[in-house]
């Protein structure tokens, strides 16, 4: 009776963690959440010209949180930012405006929460939304952006500016199949000043550019990456490129020293091809679209517990029941080994078998 | 607690629970498992790991070997004999489709973009399970012949029983290991206990990587040595020697980590007859020391990255090691992350395990002054194999929990007699109890609240 009362508390204990640590799945998760680690490319301040934005399709209903990373470029003392959601697109409607004093700071990234009235039927429709500097001291907040690709060169963030107006040339090995990019960091590019304008050859002394890019008028960047994307080229992989980069009078780049002290360009390269089925509909910059990258933001929306526990049993199957199950037997052998312990008047020491003589003089393997 | 139904009771629950972590660690969501299915991949399809392809190097670019093919499957030509490019490129797109239908890229948060992604390097680059030693995929082509897999998946799914045989195989190594450290049956059980539930090495049951047989080959020899320490003076059998140097030579077979078990292992088995006989001795150290000079020209010959080449490698080696990012690095990985370790445990968990384990430790450095019911010498070879283990680990540079695993029954025993160890007799069972209850406590957070949640809910777009 002792025996079964202990397997008993053993199958309730067992029970009970289990249920109590299930608690902690009830608690609502991003529908959309753009991860990428590490960070490598911050678009610049914000401008209200040019706002950044992302467009998305929303997956639940009651839209009503979007979280964007941002980090201080400069020093930024209380600074005001708004974000404004859209319906459909960069030029829909403003459903919701929001403006907060995040707390970010240069030492880096934070998450800076908007929340907004939930739009009750926000699931299967597409959104809009731009964060806008509310004050002069928002232009110093960076959000972040994931281009649409592997990387191949990977430079960091230079230490000196170069030369404005100048052609600034390199070249590289392309490490993948599908160049698509080249990013450079910049002071400020000012399109609507004067046009970057990006040339790519294969050869050192070739004429004929294989791509060329150039920056549209409202792309816009202040001490951030600047992206020159062009059409993917399918068999870059191993192949030497020559770029030149002309920059505007107003635009100087950030570089890095070369062998001889000259200041010369840094860069990222990126690689791949954009992928079908995603919810996300790519970056805005004011109405202009940038379809090959994303901001890194994190949207919400009602998530009820029945919800994640559909999603739950979607990805699992019927695998979690089963290692449910499991765990509470496996956990409930243990409690009832180590702590619903029958009483026992037996010593806890084998003696009978064993030799009584100090391990430590003579140190022979017990029998049990 | 105190008989051998208790410890089989031990082992059938391990067993439930090591299929609870093959039940939920989703597909490819072990650490660094493509490469070693695309290793097996290749010597379950009759190919040896000998013979392949020096590459050549940049020195001039037109004769660079990346130009042929990517990094990754030029370490493959390197090793793998008679593999022509189209297998080797075609191998690695099959596993990258199988990781992109199994949403890999949705769970690593490092794993930068699916698009057109198509070999390894677009992944990690410069990266390739074999410059490991064979012993493991080889074991692991028989299993996928055995299976008769077809798919990455398969092959994936037919290598993961490896790991799970080898999770119970190490609980059963603690439970012998502890009983030759104490004759207290209670201690020896808490010592399996703690072995099968540290989530980490419970997540193993369940992950394709040569550290589960490294732990399993390394384990095995510290409990080789350990009965060799029990024997009288001059005891020595031919047998025995036998089977050390068997397990020696598995151990180069597998993988690097089990350097510091061989180490131990051979400390053991050379100081018995030094008791007795000094030509055997001599014979012994000069046996090991043949053995482990072959070992390491082994490891030289196969581009092993553990392996340093010269003085100012061990130099920035130690640096890295040494530094507190690596520290943390090795205690994180240990205690718990998700995803490819890009993802944490929940905030708080970790520091009240580090107070609970350095409690245990203390408990354990206690009872090794005062070695009531516990024999010391084996104690103490407990301890210093986990010191020498993480020694090494520093030597290396580069950290994962999982290289301290070949030391883990001597972990197990030393935190299982350091519960044992606070607080006076009378308090012993309920500090036991609490023990248990805390580690269980920290399984279900590992496994309810860590794993599920960063495996299956928290998904990237």
């Amino acid at each position: 009776m002792k025996t079964l009362l202990a397997w008993t508390y053993s199958a309730i204990t067992a029970l009970l963690i289990l249920g109590i640590s299930m608690i902690g799945l009830r608690s609502p998760r991003p529908m959309i959440d753009v991860r990428t680690i590490p960070l490598i490319t911050h678009s610049g301040g914000l401008t209200p010209q040019s706002p950044p934005g992302e467009m998305f399709r929303c997956e639940q209903n009651g839209l009503q949180r979007i979280d964007i990373l941002l980090v201080a470029i400069g020093p930024s003392l209380h600074p005001r930012a708004t974000l404004r959601l859209r319906a459909n697109s960069p030029s829909g409607v403003v459903l919701r405006e929001t403006t907060i004093s995040p707390s970010v700071y240069q030492t880096g990234p934070a998450w800076v929460s908007f929340e907004f009235e939930p739009v009750t039927d926000s699931k299967d429709k597409v959104f809009h939304f731009s964060l806008e500097p509310a004050d002069e001291a928002a232009t110093q907040l960076s959000p972040w952006v994931r281009f649409h690709g592997q990387t191949g060169e990977n430079d960091a963030w230079g230490d000196r500016f170069l030369e404005p107006g100048a052609t600034h040339r390199g070249n590289f090995v392309s490490d993948h199949a599908h160049l698509r990019a080249l990013a450079f960091p910049v002071e400020s590019m000012l399109p609507s000043l004067g046009t970057a304008r990006l040339e790519l050859f294969d050869g050192p002394g070739s004429k004929d550019p294989v791509r060329v890019a150039t920056l549209p008028v409202l792309d816009e960047v202040h001490a951030g990456w600047t992206f020159f994307s062009f059409e993917q080229i399918p068999e870059s992989r191993w192949k030497r490129y020559y770029f030149e980069l002309q920059t505007p009078e107003h635009c100087r780049l950030i570089g890095t020293g070369g062998e001889n002290g000259e200041g010369i360009p840094v860069y990222k390269t990126f690689h791949g091809l954009d992928v079908t089925e995603s919810s996300l509909f790519g970056m805005t910059r004011g109405a202009l679209r940038q379809p090959d990258r994303d901001l890194v933001f994190r949207a919400w929306g009602e998530d009820p517990p029945s919800a994640v526990f559909a999603r739950l049993m979607e990805r699992t199957g019927d695998d979690l029941w089963l290692a449910a199950i499991l765990w509470c037997l496996a956990t409930a052998i243990c409690l009832r080994v180590f702590v619903f312990v029958d009483p026992d008047p037996r010593p806890e020491v084998v003696s009978r078998s064993a030799p009584t003589v100090d391990p430590e003089v003579s140190p022979a393997p017990p029998a049990d | 607690m105190k008989t051998w139904r208790d410890r089989g009771l031990i082992l059938v629950a391990a067993l439930l629970h090591g299929l609870v972590y093959v039940l939920l660690l989703p597909a490819w969501m072990g650490e660094d498992e493509p490469w070693h299915v695309e290793y097996a991949h290749h010597l379950s399809t009759g190919h040896m790991p000998w013979g392949g392809v020096e590459m050549r190097g940049a020195e001039r670019e037109e004769e660079d070997d990346r130009r042929l093919m990517p990094l990754s499957q030029l370490q493959v030509r390197q090793r793998i004999g008679g593999l022509q490019p189209s297998e080797i490129a075609d191998t690695q797109k099959a596993i990258l489709d199988s990781m992109k239908e199994e949403d890999f890229f949705r769970r690593v948060d490092f794993a930068p973009w699916s698009g057109g992604a198509s070999n390894f390097d677009q992944v990690q680059d410069a990266f390739t399970a074999t410059h490991q030693p064979p012993l493991y995929h080889v074991l692991a082509a028989l299993v996928m012949k055995a299976t008769g897999a077809s798919t990455p998946l398969e092959e994936l799914r037919s290598m993961r029983w490896i790991g799970f045989v080898c999770y119970l195989a190490m609980i059963a190594i603690t439970l012998a290991l502890a009983r030759l450290v104490t004759k207290d049956l209670a201690l020896v059980a808490l010592a399996g206990f703690i072995c099968a539930w540290i989530p980490m090495h419970a997540r193993q049951a369940a992950v394709v990587n040569n550290d589960v047989l490294a732990k399993v080959v390394g384990g095995t020899l510290l409990l080789a040595g350990a009965y060799q320490l029990t024997r009288a003076a001059g005891k020595v059998s031919a047998a025995s020697f036998l089977t050390f140097m068997v397990l020696v030579v598995l151990a180069f077979a597998t993988k690097t980590t089990t350097l510091v078990c061989v180490f131990c292992a051979g400390i053991a088995y050379i100081a018995v007859p030094t008791r007795s006989d000094a030509g055997k001795t001599l014979a012994a150290a000069l046996a090991c020391g043949g053995l482990l000079a072959i070992g390491y020209g082994y490891w030289r010959a196969t581009h092993s990255p553990s392996i340093p080449t010269n003085w100012e490698d061990v130099r920035e080696r130690l640096a890295l090691g040494l530094s507190s990012a690596n520290m943390s690095e090795l205690w994180r990985t240990s205690v718990g992350a998700f995803n490819w370790y890009s993802r944490d445990l929940p905030g708080g968990v970790s520091s009240i395990v580090m107070f609970v384990v350095s409690c245990l430790m203390l408990g354990a450095l206690w009872r090794l002054g005062r070695p009531k019911q516990i024999n010391r010498v084996m104690l103490a070879m407990c301890l210093c194999a986990l010191l020498f283990q993480w020694a090494m680990i520093i030597l290396r540079g580069v950290s994962a929990g999982r290289y301290l695993f070949p030391v883990l029954p001597a972990l197990a025993t030393l935190l299982a007699v350091g519960a044992m160890s606070l607080g006076p007799n009378f308090t012993r069972r309920r500090v036991v109890s609490g023990v248990v209850i805390g580690l269980i406590a920290f399984d279900a957070v590992f496994l309810w609240r860590g794993l599920l949640v960063e495996q299956y809910l928290v998904w990237g777009t």
